[in-house]
């Protein structure tokens, strides 16, 4: 009996272990997927196939320049439908933490862009509350904060 | 008929409770961030930590201060500040743009704060994101990204 329940309680929580390493690694390809988007795709293809836009939709921008820009779901539709990236740039993503509410994450992280061409290095700070929508997850509030390094 | 009225009645309570159950928390979380936002102008930075963080593993704090680096902080980042009153006690907060989603026990919340002393022509804006758990019956910051820029007045 104890043995039954020992090992019962350990298949619950590698299976819970489990599902939380998967819902990560799909989180982690919403995140790359996107980020190369921004490199090669219009900008209104990002806000299409990764974020849910309502009226709580929130995107606070810190650029290099030192400028706050927020955007709610009409300012985002509003923007131009141009690349706004650079397709030289190569993006690393490190100190990951990820926090799971049922079909809701909060996901921070930090990102490196670096463009070799023109020496410039970008540290980025990254905070999303991200929901699960049939079964793929999305961008809802996201907040970038951008400082040149080099 | 009776049965008809009765269970409108029921209904008609029951989204009544809820909208009120949402107001009231909404105002419980408003209360924290506002209490966390002056804090910083009249208290030391780790009496904000202990009155209003939840701070753990998951903790976050990602900061963009005008005209400085970005600072990024987890718990043991922010215990080891300087314990010092970090803003100005002049300073007079305004919030605006206050939107929630509350899920159980958990938050989001995105707000504007528009800071200014009235000695000085310009004013700081702080574009906030709250992610609060309420632990104990009480609200707490478990993280947040804060960036300032400058409005010329």
């Amino acid at each position: 009996m104890k043995f039954f329940l020992i090992t019962s309680l350990c298949f619950f929580f590698s299976h819970v272990a489990f599902g939380q390493i998967e819902e990560e690694s799909a989180i982690r390809a919403v995140l790359e997927a996107e980020t190369q988007d921004y490199l090669l795709k219009p900008i209104q293809e990002i806000w299409k196939n990764y974020w849910i836009l309502d009226d709580k939709t929130t995107l606070f921008l810190h650029t290099p320049d030192g400028a706050t820009n927020i955007f709610d779901k009409n300012a985002l539709l509003e923007l131009p439908n141009i690349v706004t990236g650079d397709e030289r740039a190569k993006i690393e993503r490190s100190n990951i933490n990820f926090q799971f509410f049922g079909d809701m994450a909060v996901v921070s992280y930090e990102s490196k862009i670096v463009i070799q061409e023109e020496s410039i290095t970008v540290l980025s700070l990254e905070m999303r509350e991200m929901k699960k929508v049939n079964g793929k997850w999305l961008n809802h509030i996201g907040t970038i904060i951008q400082n040149i390094t080099q | 008929m009776m049965k008809k009225i009765f269970i409108c009645c029921c209904f008609t309570f029951c989204l009544a409770a809820l909208s009120f159950g949402q107001k009231a928390e909404e105002d419980a979380i408003r209360a924290i961030i506002d209490a966390e936002n002056l804090a910083y102008t009249t208290k030391p930075v780790q009496e904000v930590w202990s009155n209003y963080w939840l701070l753990d593993d998951h903790t976050r704090l990602f900061l963009q201060p005008l005209n400085q680096q970005a600072v990024n902080k987890d718990k043991k980042g922010l215990l080891a500040m300087s314990n010092e009153v970090a803003g100005d006690k002049r300073a007079q907060i305004q919030t605006s743009n206050i939107k929630y989603s509350i899920t159980g026990n958990v938050a989001i919340v995105t707000a504007d704060y528009t800071l200014s002393i009235p000695e000085e022509k310009q004013s700081l804006v702080s574009a906030h994101l709250y992610l609060l758990k309420k632990v104990d019956g009480k609200w707490l910051i478990n993280c947040a990204t804060k960036m300032q820029s400058i409005v010329n007045q």
